[in-house]
This record gives C-alpha cells, sequence and structure tokens, in this order.
C-alpha cells in the first residue's frame, strides 16, 4: 500500500448483508492522516458493522476498504468494538501479557506505562471480571493502544465512563492524536463529547454516510438558530418572513425554527402590532446534535 | 503463527483446569493399578477377607497391563470435548479472538496455532496417563508387561485416533460464539459415540472371513451328519440360521461395515476388547493378531458343530495382524483430521466475528 495517500483508510461502496437485511447501503468515507474522525449515527445505523469490517473482524458483501498505510503487520491498528476483548478471568496486567505476546512485543515496563495511562496500575491480581464497566473500557482502550498502532477504531470509548473517566480517555486520545499522530476513528453517543474530540466528522443514517464535515463546517453551518412557540404559528410566520428572516415551520409541532442573528426587539413589537402573541423563544448555538437533525430530519436520536 | 503458539501455550500454563485434567492423568492410572492389584490379591473365605500375594501369570499380567495402558484412550474423550471447547469457547466469548484478528493474524493462524495447541495437550496427557499407568503398574507388581514395541505402537496409534477428536472439538468449538453450545454438542457426541462405535465393532468381520467361515461351518455340519452325531433336518436348520450373510450380521452389515473401514468408529471393539472372550472365560490373553472367531457368538457356533481352533485359524481374512491395523487407523486417523480441520477452518473463515 502507498504511503503518500492524504488518507488513511478509504471506505467505497461498501455493503454488508446479513441474510436479507442490507445494513450497510454503498457506504463511502475518507479518513484523513492524523485525524479524529467521529461517526455519528442513531442506533443500527451502521456504525458499529462498519468499525467490524474496518478492523477485519467482517468482510464486506461488496465495497472496498482501502488503507493509506502499510497494515499488514501485527499492530497497526488497534480497536475496541463495542465490548472490550478481555479475559474475564485475567488481571488487568495480564490481560496486556497477553496482549504484548499476541502482537509479538517484548514484554517490558511500557505495560506499566499503559497500566498508568488507564489508571488501572492499581488494581493489582483483580481479574478483568471483577471491575466496573468503566474500569473494562479503559483496559479495552488499552489493550488497542498496545504496540503503538498507526490506527485506533473505538466504538462507544466512553460507555460507562464517569465523567472524570471522560475527561481523562478525552485527554487520552488527543494526545495519542497530538503527540503520536495515530489517526482514531470514533463513535459515540455523547455528541457533546464526540464534538469536543472529533476534528472531522461522517454522519451515518440507513446504513450510508449522508454527509462527511470538519468540526470547523459544523460551526460554520448554521449558526445561531431559535425556536418560536406561538398560539397562531401561521401569523407568526408571516411576520418573520415579513422581517426577511429564514424561517420554516416544523410539521406536527407547529414550532418555528429560525435561523441566524436578528433583533428580537423588532420581532416582537411586529408581532404584536399584527396582534400575534409570542409564547416562547428558545435560542442556542448549532451544535454537533443541532447539526446532526437537521440534517437527517425529525427528532434525531442519536 | 509462532507467535500465536507462544501465546496459546502460555494461556494453557496458567489454565486451572488443565492442570486439573494433568493431576487426573497422574493419579488415575496409578489408582486403577492399584485397584487391580487389591483386586486380584483378594482373598475372600469363612472368616472374611485378606489380601494374600498376587498370583497372576505372565499373560495374565500381560493383558491387565494393556487394559490399563490403554484406558486412556475410552476416558479421555469426554476430558478433551470439556477442556477445548471450554478453552477456545473462552477466547470466543470474551472476544479475544476478535484482538487476534485485530492485530493482524490471519484466521488461518489462529484457527492453526488452537488447533496445535490442542492436538499437543492431547499428546501431552496421553503421554502423560501411560506413563504414570507404567508406574503404578510397575509399583503394584502388575508389569508392565511389554512386547517390544509392539504395546508402544498400538499406543501410538490410540493417541493417533483421538487426535482426529482433538480436530473435531476444536472446529466445533471455533464455529460457535457461545461456548456453552460446542461443550453440550462435543459431550454429547462422545456419549453416544461410544455405542455407536461399539455396535460398528460388532460387524468387523470381513466379507471373505464370513464366507469362508459359512464355508467351513456347513462343511464341519455335513461331517457331523455323515459321523451320525447330526440328523439331516437340523443339519440343514443350522446351515441355513448361519449363512455367509446372516453371520456377518444381515442388513446391518452393510450399513455398519463401511463406517468400520472408512472411519476410527471400530478402534475401541479392535484394540481395547479384542478378547472380550478373555473377559468372561477367564482366559486372559494378551492377543498378537485381530482374530475375528474371538467374538462370542462365532466361538459358540464353533463349539457347537465341533470346529477347532486350527480350522479356524485356516480361514480367508479370518484375523489381521496389529501392524496392519495400526497402519490402517493411522492413515485414517490423518486424512479424518485434515478433513475435519479443513472443514472447522472453513466455517471459522466465513464466519463473521461480533
Amino acid at each position: 500500500m502507498s504511503n503518500t495517500t492524504d488518507y488513511m483508510l478509504k471506505v467505497t461502496d461498501v455493503c454488508k448483508k446479513y441474510g436479507k437485511t442490507e445494513v450497510l447501503k454503498q457506504m463511502s468515507f475518507e479518513v484523513p492522516k492524523g485525524s479524529i474522525y467521529g461517526l455519528v449515527g442513531r442506533n443500527g445505523a451502521g456504525k458499529t458493522t462498519i468499525m467490524r469490517i474496518i478492523s477485519g473482524l467482517q468482510k464486506p458483501t461488496s465495497g472496498k476498504v482501502e488503507y493509506g498505510f502499510d497494515h499488514k503487520g501485527y499492530g497497526k491498528i488497534g480497536a475496541l468494538v463495542e465490548l472490550p476483548s478481555i479475559y474475564s478471568s485475567k488481571s488487568a496486567r495480564e490481560n496486556l501479557i497477553f496482549q504484548y505476546m499476541n502482537l509479538g512485543l517484548k514484554i517490558d515496563d511500557s505495560i506499566d506505562e499503559i497500566l498508568k495511562l488507564i489508571s488501572l496500575d492499581k488494581t493489582g491480581k483483580k481479574k478483568a471480571g471483577r471491575f466496573s464497566l468503566g474500569m473494562r473500557q479503559r483496559l479495552g482502550i488499552g489493550m488497542a493502544m498496545a504496540g503503538n498502532p498507526d490506527m485506533l477504531i473505538l466504538d462507544e470509548p466512553i460507555n460507562g465512563l464517569d465523567p472524570q473517566g471522560i475527561i481523562e480517555i478525552r485527554d487520552l486520545l488527543q494526545r495519542l492524536n497530538r503527540e503520536k499522530g495515530i489517526t482514531i476513528i470514533i463513535s459515540s453517543h455523547i455528541l457533546s463529547e464526540l464534538s469536543k474530540l472529533a476534528t472531522n466528522f461522517a454522519f451515518v443514517e440507513d446504513g450510508t454516510v449522508v454527509k462527511e464535515v470538519t468540526t470547523e463546517e459544523v460551526e460554520n453551518a448554521g449558526g445561531v438558530q431559535s425556536d418560536f412557540f406561538s398560539a397562531d404559528p401561521q401569523g407568526l410566520l408571516r411576520v418573520l418572513k415579513e422581517k426577511g428572516l429564514e424561517a420554516k415551520m416544523e410539521e406536527g409541532t407547529g414550532i418555528i425554527k429560525v435561523k441566524g442573528v436578528f433583533n428580537l426587539t423588532d420581532v416582537v413589537m411586529e408581532a404584536s402590532k399584527q396582534g400575534v402573541n409570542i409564547a416562547r423563544v428558545n435560542t442556542r448555538d448549532t451544535d454537533l446534535e443541532t447539526y446532526f437533525i437537521n440534517l437527517v430530519g425529525g427528532h434525531g436520536h442519536v | 503463527m509462532f507467535k500465536l503458539l507462544r501465546f496459546e501455550f502460555r494461556r494453557i500454563r496458567s489454565n486451572l483446569f488443565f492442570w486439573l485434567l494433568t493431576l487426573y492423568c497422574v493419579v488415575w492410572p496409578v489408582f486403577v493399578a492399584t485397584f487391580y492389584r487389591l483386586l486380584f490379591s483378594l482373598n475372600v473365605d469363612e472368616n472374611g477377607f485378606s489380601f494374600g500375594p498376587l498370583n497372576l501369570t505372565g499373560d495374565e499380567k500381560k493383558y491387565i497391563s494393556w487394559i490399563i495402558l490403554s484406558a486412556f484412550f475410552a476416558e479421555m474423550p469426554k476430558f478433551m470435548a470439556l477442556f477445548t471447547c471450554l478453552y477456545i469457547g473462552k477466547d470466543q466469548s470474551d472476544g479475544f479472538v476478535r484482538n487476534k484478528v485485530i492485530s493482524g493474524h490471519s484466521r488461518l493462524s489462529v484457527f492453526m496455532s488452537n488447533n496445535i495447541a490442542q492436538s499437543l495437550v492431547t499428546v501431552f496427557w496421553c503421554v502423560v496417563y501411560i506413563c504414570f499407568a507404567m508406574l503404578g503398574l510397575l509399583i503394584n507388581g502388575l508389569g508392565p508387561m511389554l512386547n517390544g514395541g509392539g504395546v508402544f505402537a498400538r499406543l501410538g496409534t490410540a493417541i493417533a485416533v483421538l487426535l482426529v477428536l482433538s480436530a473435531l472439538f476444536t472446529s466445533v468449538a471455533f464455529a460457535f460464539r457461545n461456548r456453552a453450545v460446542p461443550v453440550v454438542l462435543s459431550i454429547l457426541f462422545t456419549m453416544v459415540t461410544s455405542g455407536v462405535c461399539m455396535a460398528t465393532g460388532m460387524f468387523a468381520l470381513p466379507k471373505a472371513a464370513s464366507d469362508s467361515y459359512a464355508k467351513h461351518f456347513s462343511e464341519r455340519v455335513e461331517l457331523n451328519v455323515e459321523q451320525g452325531y447330526m440328523s439331516r433336518e437340523a443339519a440343514d436348520k443350522l446351515i441355513k440360521a448361519n449363512t455367509a450373510d446372516k453371520i456377518r450380521g444381515g442388513k446391518a452389515w452393510y450399513i455398519f461395515h463401511p463406517v468400520y473401514q472408512a472411519t476410527n468408529a471400530g478402534f475401541q471393539k479392535d484394540y481395547q476388547m479384542p478378547n472380550g472372550l478373555g473377559l468372561t472365560s477367564g482366559e486372559f490373553v494378551y492377543n498378537d493378531k485381530i482374530d475375528y472367531t474371538d467374538d462370542m457368538v462365532l466361538t459358540a457356533l464353533a463349539q457347537e458343530v465341533l470346529l477347532d481352533k486350527e480350522t479356524l485359524s485356516k480361514m480367508d481374512g479370518i484375523s489381521t495382524s496389529y501392524a496392519t491395523k495400526n497402519l490402517e487407523y493411522v492413515v485414517k486417523s490423518v486424512i479424518w483430521y485434515a478433513v475435519l480441520t479443513g472443514a472447522g477452518f472453513i466455517l471459522f473463515k466465513r464466519r463473521d466475528l461480533f
């Protein structure tokens, strides 16, 4: 594989069927080198399946997965897909020793460094089966990190972590990305966390990537958005459009969504003049969640 | 592959169940040898029971030695099934097999490293069992009465046959994510097949041997009629009831004999019970060949019409040397090992790992 490509991973028209159910439908995306690539999507959108395919656990029914680095050796890819792959009857240290042996690495002090990094250095002989979910997740990440892989694939890595644990893992991943240049592909339901971590996003819906964007694009996309609530939504919509605002009524709820910055006092006065009552206005900056909901439509539940 | 083999050996070394089964292979044969010694030196009279000196002939000792030495063949399969399925199943259920694949090992390496490790574990247990059986026999004054390299060749053949089971259990364990299913399937297999194998062994008689036996049998019956030992009517009835087809076992022979020939199903009958008659008649003889007339029915028939041992031994295909049988079983084992390993790998290769 050539090392001159800009991408770390290129997925082209990947389809995956389980029996008659098509889970991935011609999914395509490209992960830039050195990025933290966030996969955003609802449950069952196909995030875990594509991660399994990328990490070699499953084979696509059709399509192509290309790596922008030499991935043929041992330990070039580290992954934590869904559940941590650890021996429940072994301690954290023993699990890491087995992972080192699996990778053909010399068993040295770097095991203790990883244990310290994932804050499991004081667990002693305690078996992984008796760890909390967060501890298991951290051990799973530690196992994936063993051997300094070129690419890390992490599916819901902060699941079950406490707030402190989430911050620690975020810092750890940012450090790995910044200092060691490891490209990270990550999915999470906690979009606020993902938005703090990822540099690029792919929005996955119904087995396909509907859009790929950078953090900047998300930030610049919507800017400010306001939701207007009124007993007379039609009248209010008319007033807002007369004021030259980009307003849209949400079907079913009657909530009117307005994009961009405007003078609220002007709007309220104009509405009052025309006899339209405004019950409430919610204003917020567009975040990853809003971007996702706007993109996939309806009440997006990630 | 070597990385994974090192990995597996380290994992096996740290497996408590492995050491427990090894302990079984150490203790059990010594216990059985001691039990036999006590059994054969037990005197029961009106004063109660007491243990006297061991009074067995060389042949008897040789026979008992063989029974104890080869007992691992009947005992190991259930333990192998349990260990292999739990060991590989742990890799599947805990998900470590995914680490191996993600790390860059090919599925062939993952499968074969386990296959080789399980095979070596099987050989290790068998060797430990045999060594401690010899020790047990020795300290109890029962032997081991070894018959040159012949005994070792037979024991080696038994290990080869067990390796086929090891390949089977490995393949079954790799076919499922849930480790309970292969454990149940493999244990069931060992339970069901032991009965099927004994049944299959009953149909080992070659066609040529049964034809020859029927011919000699009817000739002897005719002679009995001529010599006035038997009436014509009784002779006709006896000949009709013992045609070559009936001696073979009727229609069932056409089903079970090909199974006997193509698989290792007849091993236990051929090797462990070749002198089953000896057990009931008290003639403990260590056979140097497989003599099909040792079968209780054929022996009883021969006795009924006064067919002597010498005539029986001259019949076509009525006996086979163990050297020939060893070779047959080893060749069959190699083929089945390859087939089961190949099938297991194909299933594993196609399986999605979750």
